[in-house]
């Protein structure tokens, strides 16, 4: 039996209130920590932004002419880089989501070192918020850099309201960085609620992909009560905006679509070569009103800020969903 | 001082009462051992009093009223958990030099110079140590901060006996130089004599035994006598465990003063540590705990093999 520690920790003075680790060095532990996944996302967004705009500024000079055919055509690079961007970007907030943010709190778990680390004087609140807000702020801002230069290199090429289509509004500046931060937060909070890595991925990207198919079908054009006009052509989108639906109707205004498909006659018979060439004539001729149902050009901004201020708040909400779930659960 | 203190402290997972109904105060300035099987709820308590779980009933309080896992208690109190987890991709160096950004008092270079002496490179790679170097390295980090209460769970599990060994001198040259206060768990406990001074007995999720372990020694004894059929009189002797070896019974008996008499025909020796701890840990019914809520053990039992 020890007599040595019968004197132990009796008459020590009480400790002052203790003070907070500073934020600095609680970032600079996170940044040890996960640095090297860091490096590998940052060399793939950098070797994205060289190709971007490498092909960007041998394209650019061609403006509209990448489409024309010829033996030196640039029509393959344009429809190459086209392509991949168009895979390539959106991939970028899983991809931030999947390896950054799955693991950043259920691999601690997993491993243990969770115990180690919120056992520490800065304790768990902390730890999160140094660890979390640094990697959401640096994936902003990479989010924001991509989605500019992504502006940069499309703008001359395609028609002005590219940037509204489904696919591609997505990829513009602002709403860019919002998907990055959801997909990241959403990672986030799921492997905080699920804490094992690999399921929280697979979560992540059953949450995530639905979610953005339906924001680009259908919620984003709720995001206003869209305006109806009568045009000539069923491919008007006026003001640069953006047309998502055409009714060839017989009433002023939208309403029952009198051709059963696009322009098949209620008879189903469809229109001639000839008939359609001259569409416009044709339906006067026959009295049909083609009514497009868009969102104004003028719009255009409003509906980025509309979809970065949703996706950041739904961010913000599940990080501090996970503060919450941190704070409560057992490490 | 208190170091921990609860209250009908009870952890539930799922189901299961990993811990149950545990009422203890442990005073400040002792070598604790808690001790009990495999499943009885030392790493639950443990994890309790670190503030990594929430208990699921009754309270627990460390250091004289601080809430476990509270910025005083985590300043405070230096925790190991089981295995002693570190990030193992990070050099030795790094580890310490995250440990020291997570913590608000540090003491580098007391850290860096025990590592030195135990021959640890700060340059090898967690993941490169032997688990004893783990160990070592968890431990001098644990102390780096300069705690006042060092909890380990089963700081020696994974160690071969010459680790474990120099382990061992590693904490109580801690307990020394810093004065703090010790609370480990084990469950092997053959070598517990030679350290604790304060013992805790767990099993089954509930609370054996808890004292000073001079206490706890001087008030039971084996007494060694005739086995088969025989009563032993229960007014005045309550046996912990009663064991048939060939002709011979040993009990573990506990004195209500200092010299019980021995009842005719039967000898009395001291018990062991370890003749204690085991002599608990086969009855579960048994329990001596301090204060109100001691509970009464044995009665009068036949000895029969």
């Amino acid at each position: 039996m020890t007599a040595v520690a019968t004197s132990a920790g009796r008459g020590r003075p009480a400790k002052t209130p203790t003070r907070s680790v500073r934020w600095r060095r609680l970032t600079w532990v996170a940044w040890r920590q996960h640095r090297a996944t860091l490096m590998v996302f940052v060399i793939l967004v950098g070797l994205t932004a060289i190709a971007i705009a490498l092909t960007g500024f041998v394209l650019h000079p061609a403006g509209s002419r990448v489409y024309s055919a010829g033996p030196h055509s640039l029509w393959p690079i344009y429809d190459v880089t086209d392509t991949s961007l168009r895979l390539a970007l959106p991939l970028m907030p899983m991809l931030a989501g999947l390896f950054l943010g799955a693991p950043l709190i259920a691999r601690e778990i997993e491993t243990g070192t969770a115990r180690f680390a919120w056992a520490q004087g800065a304790g768990r609140t902390r730890w999160l918020i140094a660890t979390v807000v640094p990697a959401a702020a640096l994936l902003a801002v990479i989010a924001l850099g991509l989605g500019l230069e992504f502006r940069w290199w499309m703008t001359p090429l395609l028609p002005s309201d590219w940037a509204w289509r489904p696919d591609l509004f997505s990829l513009n500046p602002l709403p860019f960085i919002g998907w990055t931060l959801l997909g990241f937060s959403l990672a986030v909070f799921l492997g905080a609620a699920i804490r094992r890595t690999v399921p929280a991925m697979a979560a992540m990207l059953a949450c995530y992909l639905p979610l953005m198919y339906l924001v680009a079908t259908t919620w984003r054009r709720a995001y206003l009560p869209p305006l109806h006009r009568a045009a000539a052509q069923p491919t008007f989108t006026p003001g640069g905006g953006y047309g998502y639906t055409t009714y060839w109707g017989n009433l002023r205004g939208p309403g029952p679509d009198i051709l059963s498909t696009a322009l098949g006659w209620p008879s189903g018979r469809l229109l001639t070569r000839s008939e359609l060439r001259h569409s416009a004539a044709w339906f006067r001729l026959h009295h049909i009103q083609v009514w497009v149902t868009y969102q104004p050009g003028g719009r255009f901004l409003l509906f980025q800020y509309i979809e970065f201020g949703w996706l950041v708040a739904l961010s913000a909400i599940l990080i501090g969903m996970t503060v919450v779930l941190i704070r409560r659960r057992a490490a | 001082m208190n170091i921990i203190e609860s209250c009908g402290l009870g952890r539930r997972f799922g189901r299961t009462w990993a811990l149950r109904d545990c009422s203890m105060a442990i005073p400040a300035g002792h070598v604790v051992a808690l001790v009990g099987p495999n499943g009885a709820g030392k790493t639950t308590l443990l994890n309790l009093a670190a503030g990594l779980l929430q208990p699921t009933s009754g309270r627990l309080t460390v250091l004289a009223g601080e809430q476990p896992g509270s910025a005083q208690a985590r300043n405070r109190i230096g925790f190991v958990a089981q295995d002693a987890k570190l990030y193992a991709h990070l050099p030795v160096g790094d580890m310490l030099r995250v440990a020291r950004n997570l913590n608000q008092t540090w003491d580098g270079d007391r850290a860096r110079a025990r590592l030195a002496d135990l021959g640890i490179p700060l340059d090898r790679k967690v993941r490169q140590l032997s688990g004893g170097q783990r160990a070592q390295l968890a431990l001098t980090i644990a102390v780096a901060k300069r705690p006042e209460v060092l909890i380990l769970d089963e700081p020696l599990a994974a160690l071969d006996p010459l680790a474990r060994h120099d382990l061992m001198s590693s904490l109580m040259a801690a307990v020394v130089e810093d004065g703090l206060s010790l609370v480990f768990s084990s469950h092997v406990v053959s070598e517990l004599e030679r350290i604790a001074d304060y013992l805790v007995v767990l099993n089954n999720g509930r609370l054996q035994l808890a004292g000073e372990v001079e206490h706890l020694l001087a008030r039971h004894k084996i007494l060694t006598g005739p086995g088969g059929e025989m009563f032993v009189d229960s007014q005045r002797i309550a046996i912990v465990h009663a064991q048939q070896a060939g002709a011979q019974a040993h009990l573990l008996v506990r004195t209500s003063a200092a010299e019980d008499p021995v009842p005719h025909g039967w000898q009395s020796q001291s018990a062991s540590l370890e003749e204690l701890v085991l002599g608990y840990l086969r009855d579960p019914g048994a329990r001596m705990l301090p204060g109100p809520a001691v509970a009464t053990a044995g009665g009068a039992r036949a000895v029969t093999p």
